[in-house]
């Protein structure tokens, strides 16, 4: 009875615990936080001459607005006459489409403005700094008169607008100049509105100053003018979002017409720019922290890409500040308040974050409010239009009106993530909140594709008159029916599609025309995909069962030709589809094809682009015409078998483990696993064996070295039972430094595959420590480099082999992205300086720590998140701490195995310490910390700083050369710039000709044009010999790493491990250390440089004899020789 | 002459990559001195020339034919390189004779501890380092310079060798292991 009581009991409390930890993590980590938003707030606040300046401009202005005279009544034809010839040049009025027909009976006038008021956030005082420029907007009111209760109806009061907004423009552009307010006029859209121009005021620099002149382009604060109507001129009710306001003919009259949203909407907003201003003021007075936490919600909105234009979701400070006001008067389902005022602007902040990712404001329900100020009647309410809804009853406006479905779930996803970074109680995620951007969809989606719709296509995508008047623009329309689109073909293959379209036009336009030019009569449609990656490469799409007629029938519509019923393993007959793609092409690209072609043009579909597409040429092929992981699983079959027969061995020691440790049994090797490759640097996979425990083993190195030997000829005499397999020993030449004892066994099993066995005991880490404390002082640093190599080679190794094994499983992506991050690093000439564990771990940190993105389900999208993070990374004073657990686990649980607050803490410490030792980093750059190394620099000791720094340079530069490539898909030409190594940058290059070794490293090369596939050997068998198989790997990389060991202090040396790729073409290049090769050195015996005299007991770097002795050294090898 | 070294300025061949530059390496060369009391050592030191600022290439080979072409009678007995070691089993094994087994083989030699870049040249009699030094000064003072032979291989049959040599015959290896036991064992009975 006691027993299962206790065991409930336990778990209870130990919950109870970590909620106590929980919260005293999350209160310290606030305060850290508060500090840093109170720091990055003040960075923003505007400057205060700055304001000053603008401020006595807007009066300015008032005044000329003033002055601006009136006009009689005047039909359309004497509007637009006006306009023809005025006196500064002719004006146009910014009619939206479609114009004003001649036989309109209102009449068009203007009158001084009702009202003036400043909005948005410069109004409410939460305008910040931020880079580009800021808008001040300044709201005119036309006064009640111009406008009659039924010009809601068939743009009526949008076309008086417009006439009022010409008149104002034609009249400002005189009367600026004449007031001494140097300024340029253009029309633009209210948010990218098209029913609302508005007019955009921009600071100029005369070229003849006055010095009355007020020029505040200093300021790089522009002005905008929106013209509004009076608050409650018309009828709220008539312009529900349901409700139709543009009546059109159509052809069957009993059809009801469809409703226009977007219209309704526009016309909403038109009546409350400043009423809105109102009851943003009125509930900034009421909560304290409401402006700051406005300010934090708009700067997490643009570093994520959201503003309340239209095309950048539909969602900013507007938005985002309405929805925190309306939180503040309840929200909750029942009503409940979900904001406090007296909340703090982090609690304010995180209080709005948290319910944009958890209430579904589109589907399941919507946020309804009042703006009525005192009206505290703000509730959730369940059953949602498919709309993105926050609607205020008050003024009958759905404030979300400008988001489309597709970025409202974008904003959904980010909501989400930032939550989760919020919550983190471990580590310090502001600067992933609010510093990093994340909106360059290159670095963001797994997958981005781009199709380029010509707009002479109206027509055939049927964008008729009802869906003018429903969606207004062609982009609209297009953003709409690709969404659907692409959510109907791909299904749970993708968990987010984010749809964009981009016109041609420009954002502002002369005041002569009535509308934005655009000479390029193409809108391009970008498509965002985030992938599924348990689903999003399946070949078969599943529909629904044979016997739902209504749901099959549906399916087949959709797909037509391709569907057809299939008879699946389980048993069950589904509708299904079947795709095979291309070699290279995705299963999700060749099923948007398919769908595109079927239900937009063929046209279209043959346009479409995406961005893995130049990518998949980048990595070297494999001479077997396999997919990678085909080859990956070929060589693990082969090792489970070879393990299983060591295992079974009878031996004087039992066989207790057989432990991998090679890049290729964890597919992250650039080549992947091609059978009898022996010319491919990673044929030889690592085991590490281990024996029961004896007694038995020596007490000295060497002769423990020497028994191990004597297994590894016992396993070797067991193999040769065995048909297929063959074995010999070898002395490693990368292994343990002055342990020259150590031998390994290779062992080629019948599939054609190499490993290479060595013994590790319970004796050897003993005994390298007791190298270490025997050894002299002076020899002390070399011992602990011989430990650390000992670690490396038989236990991290295995231990780092297991964690990266396992989160291959995790994220799909991993694979593809850490083989072509080797792939760029070996091109950038780098790999070879880096340990390759230390590499898979950085390749991890976009994976197990994605923020400010999702993880990436793409290896093109996680090579790209690297070459961010690296670009980013200040190793001299940030270590990198990675939590291999699953993230999605709760940290709270008891079994979860998530990185602790002490342990990220005791990791951190351990950094600390190491800096203070080596403050500029020159020991060892890159800290990496995590639950299998504590120290944080097991794989990154011993690497040169030089290269450290290049490979930051690099990655900066490769990421400014991408920023180039914003908005559109990376172009070819900069990708193949990535991966071209700046040779220049080097002090000499020797052009190194080995043979040509593709073929045995098994990859086709991608520098030859002519090599085709069928002209390939593929490899069967091995060599006869040995030696033969030992020596058919490059000779370079030797010769590379003698010269490195040789010039140690004086030169690095790099070239490719690689040359298989480049048809056996390979470089050296040479950097010298200016410590060492740079001026006068006094004589002393025991300089480790060649030296010549120079002077009295001086000596120099003796460049020449050194060239000599390298291009020597390397003997038929060196092909040519440039140096700077 | 610095620190009583004589600086010998030797003629690299050019390799043909490299054609249009000549390149002159400078060895610093005196006679060897040391604080070992051991007479052997003595009596090597004293036959010994120590030479700073190695060549590339430089061993018993490449000294032999150095000297003989610009010394002859001078003839080499041993050549010694520094080269950074650290005796393992000295240090892990904690018997009272611990000095490697396998590499045990010292020759006397290598008893003297060479900073890096460095050799020590011996000579068969006194009388050879003494002519030795003598042509190398007067080599030095004139303005001729002697050619340095490189006696290594070099280019692709010097990697391809290095990764053939790690091959080990099974056979051979078997039974250096099994004596090396032996050895061992029986040490480690001594040392009981």
């Amino acid at each position: 009875e006691q027993a299962p009581q206790s065991k409930r009991t336990k778990p209870q409390l130990a919950a109870q615990d970590v909620q106590i930890a929980r919260e005293a993590a999350e209160l310290f980590k606030s305060n850290i936080f508060k500090m840093e938003i109170d720091e990055l707030l003040n960075e923003l606040r505007l400057k205060e001459s700055h304001v000053e300046l603008v401020e006595r401009v807007l009066h300015r202005l008032h005044d000329v607005i003033r002055q601006v005279p009136e006009t009689g009544d005047l039909t359309l034809a004497e509007a637009e006459e006006k306009f023809v010839k005025g006196k500064h040049g002719s004006t146009s009025i910014p009619f939206p489409d479609p114009k004003p027909s001649s036989n309109i009976n209102y009449k068009f006038k203007y009158l001084s403005p009702e009202d003036i008021s400043l909005v948005g956030s410069f109004g409410l005082k939460t305008g910040v700094q931020r880079p580009g420029k800021m808008v001040v907007d300044v709201a005119l009111t036309m006064p009640q008169s111009l406008l009659q209760p039924k010009d809601y109806l068939n743009y009526r009061a949008i076309y008086k607008r417009a006439f009022y907004l010409a008149h104002l423009a034609s009249h400002l552009t005189s009367l600026c100049k004449k007031n001494r307010l140097p300024v340029k006029l253009s029309y633009e859209f209210l948010n990218g509105d098209v029913l609302c121009p508005c007019l955009k005021i921009e600071p100029i620099n005369p070229e003849k100053k006055h010095e009355e002149d007020l020029i505040f382009t200093r300021t790089k604060i522009s002005i905008r003018i929106l013209v509004g109507f009076e608050f409650g001129i018309f009828e709220g009710k008539k312009l529900l979002p349901d409700r139709n306001c543009i009546r059109v003919q159509q052809e069957h009259k009993s059809e009801d017409l469809p409703p226009t949203p977007l219209y309704n909407s526009s016309v909403l907003t038109s009546c409350t720019f400043s009423y809105y201003l109102k009851y943003l003021y009125t509930n900034k007075k009421s909560a304290e922290a409401f402006r700051d936490a406005a300010v934090l919600g708009k700067v997490w909105l643009a570093q994520h890409g959201f503003k309340s234009h239209i095309q950048d979701g539909g969602f900013g400070h507007f938005e985002f500040a309405i929805l925190m006001a309306a939180l503040l008067q309840g929200g909750g389902e029942n009503g409940n308040k979900i904001l406090l005022h007296g909340f703090s602007s982090y609690q304010l902040f995180k209080g709005t974050i948290k319910y944009l990712a958890t209430q579904d404001l589109c589907h399941d329900g919507y946020l309804s409010f009042t703006s009525l100020i005192g009206d505290h009647n703000s509730i959730y309410k369940k059953e949602g239009f498919n709309v993105p809804t926050i609607f205020d009853k008050n003024t009958k406006l759905n404030i979300l009106w400008k988001m489309s479905r597709s970025s409202y779930e974008a904003l959904k996803k980010q909501a989400q993530e930032a939550l989760r970074l919020l919550n983190d109680v471990v580590k310090d995620r502001f600067r992933d909140i609010f510093i990093l951007n994340s909106t360059d969809s290159n670095f963001n989606f797994d997958l981005s594709l781009s199709l380029p719709v010509d707009r002479s296509l109206e027509g055939t995508l049927s964008f008729g008159s009802l869906e003018k008047i429903q969606l207004l623009t062609f982009e609209n329309f297009l953003t709409n029916k690709i969404f659907k689109l692409v959510h109907r073909a791909l299904g749970d293959r993708i968990s987010e599609a984010v749809v964009s379209v981009e016109s041609g036009a420009s954002a502002s336009w002369s005041l002569q025309r009535r509308k934005p030019s655009d000479d390029s009569k193409t809108s391009t449609v970008h498509i965002g995909l985030y992938l599924n990656p348990q689903e999003a490469d399946k070949r078969v799409t599943r529909g629904p069962a044979l016997d739902d007629k209504v749901e099959g029938e549906r399916f087949a519509s959709f797909w037509q030709s391709r569907a057809q019923v299939r008879k699946f393993k389980d048993g069950t007959i589904q509708y299904s589809c079947l795709w095979s793609p291309p070699p290279d092409v995705p299963v999700i690209v060749n099923i948007l094809q398919y769908v595109f072609q079927l239900h937009l043009s063929s046209e279209l579909s043959d346009a479409l682009e995406y961005s893995s597409k130049s990518f998949t040429k980048l990595l070297p092929k494999s001479s077997v015409s396999l997919p990678p992981a085909t080859l990956f699983q070929n060589l693990k079959n082969s090792f489970d078998a070879l393990a299983q027969l060591t295992l079974d061995m009878d031996l004087p020691l039992r066989v207790k483990s057989v432990s991998p440790a090679s890049t290729q049994l964890r597919n992250a090797s650039i080549i992947p696993a091609v059978p009898y490759a022996i010319g491919n640097p990673d044929f030889f996979n690592d085991v590490v064996i281990q024996l029961e425990t004896s007694v038995k083993w020596p007490d000295e190195l060497y002769a423990l070295e020497n028994t191990k030997t004597a297994f590894l000829l016992k396993i070797h005499e067991n193999l040769q039972g065995h048909d297929g397999y063959r074995s010999y020993v070898t002395r490693p030449l990368d292994s343990v430094p002055y342990n020259k004892a150590i031998t390994q066994l290779r062992i080629l099993t019948p599939q054609g595959y190499g490993f290479s066995f060595k013994i590790l005991t319970e004796r050897d880490e003993t005994l390298y420590l007791r190298a270490v404390e025997n050894g002299e002082e002076k020899q002390k640093t070399e011992l602990q480099k011989v430990y650390i190599s000992f670690q490396q080679h038989y236990i991290a190794s295995v231990k780092h082999h297991r964690t990266v094994n396992r989160l291959m499983t995790r994220y799909p992506a991993l694979s593809g992205t850490v083989r072509l991050f080797k792939h760029w690093l070996d091109s950038q000439l780098l790999l070879s300086h880096f340990s390759e564990p230390l590499i898979e771990l950085i390749a991890l940190k976009p994976f197990v720590d994605a923020s400010p993105y999702p993880t990436p389900n793409g290896p093109e999208v996680g090579f790209l998140r690297i070459l961010q993070f690296l670009s980013l990374w200040n190793w001299r004073e940030d270590p990198l701490v990675l939590d291999f657990s699953d993230q999605t686990e709760d940290v709270t649980s008891e079994y979860s195995d998530r990185l602790s607050l002490q342990t990220f803490q005791l990791i951190n410490n351990n950094f600390q310490i190491m800096r203070k030792q080596d403050p500029s980093g020159l020991n060892v750059q890159f800290f990496v910390g995590s639950r299998d190394d504590l120290s944080g620099k097991l794989w990154s000791s011993y690497v040169h700083v030089a290269m450290a720094t290049r490979l930051t340079a690099l990655s900066k530069a490769a990421v400014g050369l991408l920023k180039n490539q914003t908005g559109k898909l990376i172009e070819e030409s900069v990708l193949k710039l990535l991966f071209t190594p700046a040779l220049e940058d080097y002090d000499f290059v020797i052009r190194v000709k080995t043979e040509d070794n593709s073929t045995s490293s098994g990859c086709l090369a991608t520098t030859k044009k002519e090599t085709f596939k069928n002209l390939v050997n593929v490899l069967s068998e091995f060599p006869e010999t040995p030696k033969e198989v030992e020596s058919a790997r490059d000779p370079t990389v030797e010769y590379t790493k003698e010269l490195n060991k040789v010039y140690e202090n004086s030169i690095i040396f790099s070239s490719n491990r690689y040359s298989g790729p480049n048809a056996g073409e390979n470089v050296i290049t040479g950097l010298y250390n200016p410590v060492v090769v740079q001026g006068e050195k006094k004589f002393k015996v025991g300089l480790d440089f060649n030296f010549k005299p120079s002077g009295e007991g001086k000596v120099l770097f003796n460049n020449d004899a050194v060239l000599n002795e390298i291009i020597t050294m390397g003997g038929d090898l060196v092909k040519g020789f440039e140096s700077k | 002459m610095s620190k009583g070294y004589t600086v010998l300025p030797i003629r690299l061949v050019s390799p043909p990559q490299l054609a249009d530059t000549a390149a002159v390496h400078h060895l610093y060369l005196k006679r060897h001195s040391t604080t070992q009391r051991d007479p052997t050592l003595v009596d090597i030191a004293n036959r010994s020339l120590f030479i700073v600022n190695l060549p590339f290439g430089a061993n018993f080979e490449s000294f032999k034919r150095f000297f003989g072409e610009i010394s002859t009678g001078a003839i080499i007995e041993g050549v010694h390189v520094s080269s950074p070691e650290i005796d393992l089993t000295k240090l892990t094994s904690e018997m009272k004779n611990n000095t490697a087994l396998e590499f045990g083989e010292k020759k006397e030699q290598e008893k003297f501890i060479l900073p890096l870049n460095t050799a020590l040249v011996t000579f068969l009699d006194t009388s050879g380092v003494d002519l030795a030094l003598q042509s190398v000064r007067k080599l030095a003072s004139s303005k001729r310079l002697a050619r340095w032979p490189v006696a290594v291989s070099t280019g692709s049959k010097r990697y391809s060798s290095l990764l053939e040599e790690t091959v080990l015959e099974s056979e051979g290896l078997a039974e250096r292991v099994a004596h090396d036991m032996e050895l061992f064992a029986a040490k480690e009975l001594d040392d009981l």
